[in-house]
Formats: structure tokens, C-alpha cells, sequence
């Protein structure tokens, strides 16, 4: 009897101890953080599944620095927080933050612990939602959720078959802070082009091309007619320009000296300008430059030359809608070379030339450009006196651009 | 024995100092500002041309200024990165003309071929806009080509240490293209019976003197005008023959006379008349002028092919106003009289 009550003794508890280590656990367990920074203020957003249908009343989780045995709370690591843990499950009610010791959830800052009426939950995907978490200080380092549910709202019975804890791992992660500079760009070209209007292609920079050809003159038609029927070239100018420069960019010209002169001449001629029209005879073999923008007429009185800025041709343009029509381009003609009002691409406001070889401003953005092109058009108009020969002047652009 | 502790307690102490104070020794270096509205000027962007560069900038850090480089490169405006000589540059020879904002300074003779150092003593500065110009540089050599300019500023006079400031700029060499165009030979001539000043049109290619009769001079007028570059002017001709109806003829005016009724008679003038009241002198801006055998008022004559006008250099327009007259003497046969008059405007070129 006595060695009975001895066996029994020592194998009711074992029994005991066994059914209490062999509930179920709970399975799918996940944990999402929505902060991972060392030391942040996170969500913990904690998944798991219960393995068989019954009642949920209490649940606790602790934050600890290994999975099993003591739990010691991670350095930093603050959980008790929420006022109310958000559930999904079969019955949606939440948990309301136990505040106080009770049973088996000992309070501590590591240690939330929430309950409600016990309700039924079917087995399956669970979800406990938990705000105002503060991370563990140390970067880079584990920390591991245990999760325990209980059938009652006291914390007091925790585990029946198929329903148990469960551990989850988690960890907090050094910031990565990745950084990149822009660097200053400037892209800028000359050439020509066989578009005349500002929605065709236009060729990206290197734009090919060294010449504009305005072929045969005739005083009596306007030579600047595109395209040209007289022998000429059939293209216009064009000067395009990318930069990334937020405090704008300035686009000038110069006419390359020649015999003292940018004027469109015969190379090597001196010139008179105005002065050398005196009688009805033209003196030098050169064409006046038209110093201010000037209309020419169908038969000018006087001879002239000049250029204009048609349009931007946007084109190529990508980083942004920039359409000329619409005035949303951001390189525009200054005044003196606006080849026609508003945003009419055309040449209706006349030409201007400077040949004193200095340079002369036709164009600006008060911000970045992104492969914009001025379509420049030409004008020379001869009178009946002025001197056959083969006139020609070479002009020079450049872009400054303020970083 | 006791001089071993005294050591080994001098080490331990001195390992205890460097301990603490290798922290304190380690001192992360300032990081430098940005500068602002960086820029840098052009004179000409032509490769290879000699021309002068202004760089313009904002500095950013209020403190000691003794130095600028401006570093030229054509990879990378970063700082931290190599800088490649763009193919071409030299600022070996560059002279500093003018500097504005933060002044003072010299090219260092330790600048190089793209980089330009500016020494001054060292010296309080401000965040203000300062602007240095450099002429006799040569740009690279190849067109189209982005260059950029470094900038740092230091407190040192050598441009040495940690920078102030810095940032880069760019510029972009560029190709030019010429504008050519002909001006042909042209001779600029029309007829009509009136005709624009500048021959823009003409209107009238026949003119009529109704009835002819003795006791009356009869008159018309047509116009011709010209216009030629050619430096040897032009001539213009009349060909045709006098009015005739069939075999008969009312005789031409050999010579300039003038103008009678009851006289069979037919010629031609370029000049304002009063006998008969008709024509006009020449008008224009040209420099051409009427032949003198109709250039006197109411003399007329006609030879045919002969020349009437002339301009002996490249002239701008004329207008010729042509007076024709047409008598007769009662014995003049009955019949229509009539004649084609030709102009012909002749440059040699």
C-alpha cells in the first residue's frame, strides 16, 4: 500500500506534468514590425494559429532575449504600452491591456498582457495587434516574442489540448542610410536641322551640322522661306540645351569677326554699315545688320540681315511636359529675338543681328532644361545694288548656367 | 626594484591617457558647405580659341579666406572624384584681371595647366558673391565638350587642408555654324505704261494718240524703270521704227527739236514738259540719268536703237517717264499709224 501510494505519488504528477507539456502549440506564428529601428516606436502586428476550437479570454505575449527559460527583457525594449489589443479572429473583440499582475501574467514592461469575456474561437489564423511598442536599443539584435493564450479571462487556465504558447523571433536592424549626389550637368550643342516647327524631332545633342545656306537672294521674296527653293540648304539652326542648373541658364550668341566685322559679307570685305547707302548705291559687299528686330518688307527700302528664335522645340524633351504650344517649355527667346507673339512658333516679329562680336542674350530658363531646342531662322535681304557674291557670316553660342 | 614599480605604474598611466584621450584625438572633419549660384562665364566657347573665363559663385561659410582652386576636369564636377585634364585647356598662362566680392588674391605659381590656385593672406571673409576673371586661357579642343570647374575655398594661403567651401559649375565648348548666302547678278528692269518704283508691278503695255490732226500736237507717255548691282551700271535701249501705216510713214525726229503741229513729225523725250505739257523727270533713288538727246525739255527726237538712259555704276531704281509725240501735216495719208517700241536694258556684269 505504501509502495503504492509511493508509485502513485510520484507517477500522478509526472502525469500531470506530462499532459501539461504536451498542449499542442500554437503553429504559423509570425510577427510583423513595422519599425525594426533600434529603439523605435513600432507596431507588432503578431500572427499565429490555434490548432483546435475553444475559448480565448486572456492572452499575454513577452518580449525576451531568448525563446525558453527566464525571460529577461531586452535592453530598452518597453511593451506595455497599448491600452487595447486589436484581434482578429472568429470573434473580433479585443483585449483590453491587463495593467496589474493577475496569475499567470506578471506585469512587467516587457510583458503585455489583455483580456475579455471568453468567447470560442474555431481554430485557425489568428492576428493581435499591439501599437507603442518600443524596440530593443541594441542594433542588429534578436529578441523573441512568447505568446500564451488562455481559455478564461483571468489569466488562471492557460492551456487545454491544441491550445498553448508560442514563440516567435524578431529582430531589430542598424538603419541603412544611403546617400547620392547629382552632380552639376551641362549638355549644349549647335548644328542644324531640317525641322521648322517646335513638335518635330529633333536630333539630341551632338546635333550634326555646320552650315545654314540660304541659297540664292532675290530682293523681291522673303528669303528666309522654308524650304529653300533657291539653292540653299533647307535648314535651320538649332542650339539645344540640358542642364540641371536650378538657377537658370543664360543662352547667348556672337558673330565671329571677320575683316573687323560680324556682318554677313563677302569674307574679308570691310564694311560701311549704314552710312555706305548713300544714293541708291551700296558701297561694301555687305549686308546691314539689323541692329534692332526689325519686319522686313516684302521690298525693303534697305538691305538687312538678321536671326530669330522661331520656337523651343521640345521634342526631346522628357523629364517634364514641355510643350511649346502650351508655354509649359522652360527655355524662351528674350525679347529682341522672339520670332512671333506668345506661342506661335514663325518669324512675324522679325529678325536682329549683332556683329560688333560681342556677346548678345536670345534666350533663358529661370530653371532646368531638359533638352529644349531653339530653332533659329535666318533672314538676309539684299536691295538691287548690293554686290553679287557669295555672303557668309559664322556666329558662336553659349550657354551659361547658374548652379 | 622600486624604480620598476615607478615605471610600470608611468606605463600604466600612460595607458590610461592614450585610452581616453584617442577618443578625444579623433575628431571628424568639418564638412565642407556648398557654395552657391555657381557659375562660371565664357568668353567665347570656341575649341581652342584664347579667351577668358569668369567664375562667379556665393560663398557660403563666413570665416578665414585664403585660398580658391578652381579645378578644371572633364569627368566629374564631383570633388572626391579624379579629375581628368580636359584635352586641350591651358590656364598656365592665365593673368587674373579682375576679382570682385572677396579680393585681394593672386594666381599662385603652383597652378597648373587646369587648375588655378588663388592666394591672398589669410583673411575674414563673407557670405557674399565674389567673381574672378581670368583671360588668356585656352578652351579645350574638342567641340561640344562639357567642362567642368571645381571650386574649394580654404583658410590656408595654399590650398591646403580641409576646404570651406566647394561646388563646381560647367560650361560646354560649342560648335559654331556659318550662315552663307548668294547675292546673284541681277538687272532689274520693267516697262509698262506706268510701273512701280521699284518694278513691283506695271500695268499698260499700249498707248494710243487717238485722232492726229495738223493743227494739234498729240502726246502719250509710257514709264520704264532699273535697277542693277553691276558695278558698271546698264544702258537702256529704244529699237523700233517710226509710226508708219502701211507704206506710209510719219517721219521720225533725227535730232532734239520740238514739238509742232501742222509738222509730220515723231519722236521721243525723258524730261517734265510744257510743249506739249506731258512727261516727268527721272525719279529715284538710283543713279542712273537720261541720254542728252532726250534729256532736254520739249526737244524730242527718236533714232532707232539708240540708247535713251544710262547708269554708269550699280545704282538702286529709276523711273524714265517716256513723252512720245506724233504730228502731222494735212497732206498726211489716211490710215492707221502705229508702232512697236522696245526697251532693252543691257549690264555687262
Amino acid at each position: 500500500m505504501l509502495v503504492a501510494l509511493v508509485l502513485a505519488g510520484v507517477i500522478i504528477p509526472l502525469i500531470l506534468a506530462t499532459n501539461s507539456a504536451s498542449a499542442a502549440p500554437l503553429t504559423s506564428r509570425s510577427v510583423t514590425i513595422s519599425d525594426s529601428t533600434a529603439g523605435a516606436t513600432a507596431t507588432y502586428v503578431i500572427t499565429f494559429t490555434t490548432p483546435a476550437t475553444t475559448n480565448i479570454g486572456s492572452i499575454k505575449f513577452e518580449n525576451c532575449t531568448t525563446p525558453i527559460g527566464t525571460c529577461t527583457a531586452p535592453t530598452g525594449a518597453a511593451n506595455n504600452v497599448d491600452a487595447s489589443g486589436a484581434w482578429t479572429g472568429t470573434n473580433g473583440t479585443a483585449f483590453a491591456r491587463q495593467a496589474t499582475t493577475s496569475n499567470g501574467c506578471v506585469i512587467g514592461t516587457n510583458v503585455w498582457c489583455g483580456f475579455r469575456t471568453a468567447v470560442s474561437e474555431t481554430n485557425g489564423i489568428k492576428t493581435l495587434t499591439i501599437e507603442t511598442n518600443t524596440n530593443q536599443t541594441p542594433a542588429n539584435g534578436s529578441f523573441y516574442l512568447r505568446i500564451t493564450t488562455y481559455t478564461d479571462a483571468a489569466f488562471s487556465t492557460p492551456t487545454t489540448a491544441g491550445q498553448d504558447t508560442g514563440v516567435v523571433a524578431a529582430s531589430t536592424a542598424a538603419s541603412l542610410s544611403v546617400t547620392a549626389r547629382v552632380q552639376e550637368s551641362l549638355t549644349f550643342c549647335v548644328g542644324t536641322t531640317t525641322v521648322d516647327n517646335a513638335t518635330a524631332a529633333v536630333s539630341v545633342c551632338p546635333v550634326g551640322g555646320t552650315a545654314v545656306d540660304l541659297g540664292v537672294l532675290t530682293s523681291a521674296a522673303n528669303n528666309t522661306t522654308f524650304p529653300r527653293s533657291d539653292g540653299g540648304t533647307s535648314v535651320n539652326g538649332v542650339a539645344q540645351l540640358s542642364t540641371n542648373a536650378v538657377n537658370g541658364t543664360s543662352v547667348s550668341y556672337f558673330a565671329v569677326q571677320n575683316s573687323s566685322s560680324g556682318t554677313m559679307k563677302v569674307a574679308g570685305s570691310a564694311c560701311g554699315g549704314s552710312t555706305a547707302y548713300v544714293g541708291g548705291l551700296r558701297t561694301d559687299v555687305c549686308l546691314n545688320s539689323q541692329t534692332t528686330q526689325t519686319i522686313f518688307a516684302t521690298i525693303p527700302a534697305n538691305e538687312g540681315f538678321g536671326m530669330t528664335v522661331a520656337g523651343t522645340n521640345c521634342s526631346a524633351s522628357n523629364a517634364y511636359s514641355c510643350v511649346f504650344a502650351s508655354n509649359t517649355h522652360n527655355l524662351r527667346a528674350v525679347a529682341g529675338y522672339i520670332g512671333a507673339t506668345g506661342t506661335t512658333y514663325g518669324t512675324g516679329t522679325g529678325f536682329a543681328w549683332n556683329s560688333a562680336g560681342t556677346p548678345t542674350q536670345i534666350a533663358s530658363s529661370t530653371t532646368v532644361v531638359d533638352a529644349e531646342s531653339l530653332i533659329l531662322k535666318f533672314n538676309a535681304w539684299p536691295v538691287a545694288t548690293t554686290p553679287t557674291g557669295s555672303y557668309t557670316v559664322t556666329s558662336v553660342y553659349i550657354a551659361t548656367a547658374t548652379y | 626594484m622600486y624604480l620598476n614599480t615607478k615605471l610600470k605604474h608611468f606605463f600604466y598611466a600612460l595607458q590610461v591617457f592614450i585610452l581616453l584621450a584617442v577618443p578625444l584625438l579623433h575628431v571628424t572633419p568639418a564638412r565642407a558647405a556648398f557654395l552657391t549660384n555657381r557659375s562660371i562665364t565664357v568668353g567665347s566657347p570656341i575649341t581652342s580659341a584664347t579667351t577668358e573665363y569668369r567664375a562667379n559663385f556665393t560663398l557660403t561659410t563666413a570665416t578665414t579666406l585664403g585660398s580658391i582652386n578652381l579645378e578644371f576636369c572633364d569627368n566629374s564636377p564631383l570633388p572626391d572624384q579624379p579629375c581628368n585634364i580636359p584635352p586641350g585647356l591651358s590656364i598656365n598662362t592665365a593673368t587674373l584681371s579682375n576679382q570682385s566680392g572677396e579680393t585681394g588674391f593672386a594666381i599662385d605659381p603652383s597652378s597648373t595647366a587646369n587648375s588655378i590656385l588663388l592666394s591672398r593672406p589669410a583673411s575674414a571673409s563673407f557670405n557674399i558673391p565674389v567673381s574672378y576673371t581670368f583671360t588668356n586661357v585656352t578652351n579645350p579642343s574638342t567641340p561640344n565638350y562639357t567642362v567642368y570647374m571645381r571650386i574649394y575655398t580654404f583658410p590656408t594661403i595654399n590650398g591646403t587642408g580641409v576646404e570651406t567651401d566647394k561646388g563646381a559649375a560647367a560650361f560646354s565648348t560649342s560648335g559654331t555654324f556659318g550662315t552663307s548666302a548668294f547675292v546673284p547678278p541681277h538687272l532689274d528692269f520693267c516697262v509698262g505704261v506706268t510701273v512701280d518704283s521699284r518694278c513691283a508691278s506695271t500695268s499698260g503695255d499700249s498707248v494710243s494718240f487717238g485722232d492726229l490732226a495738223a493743227n494739234k500736237v498729240s502726246s502719250v507717255t509710257t514709264q520704264c524703270a532699273a535697277a542693277t548691282n553691276d558695278p558698271t551700271g546698264y544702258v537702256i535701249y529704244s529699237l523700233g521704227s517710226t509710226m508708219t501705216s502701211g507704206n506710209n510713214v510719219i517721219p521720225a525726229i533725227n535730232s532734239p527739236n520740238p514739238s509742232i503741229a501742222g509738222i509730220a513729225q515723231f519722236g521721243i523725250n525723258m524730261r517734265a514738259n510744257n510743249n506739249p505739257t506731258k512727261g516727268e523727270n527721272i525719279s529715284g533713288d538710283g543713279t542712273g540719268f537720261v541720254m542728252p538727246n532726250y534729256n532736254t525739255p520739249n526737244l524730242y527726237a527718236f533714232s532707232p536703237g539708240a540708247a535713251v538712259a544710262q547708269a554708269t555704276q550699280a545704282t538702286d531704281f529709276n523711273v524714265y517717264t517716256t513723252t512720245y509725240v506724233a504730228n502731222i501735216t494735212n497732206s498726211q495719208p489716211v490710215g492707221v499709224y502705229a508702232t512697236t517700241i522696245s526697251y532693252v536694258a543691257v549690264a555687262q556684269f
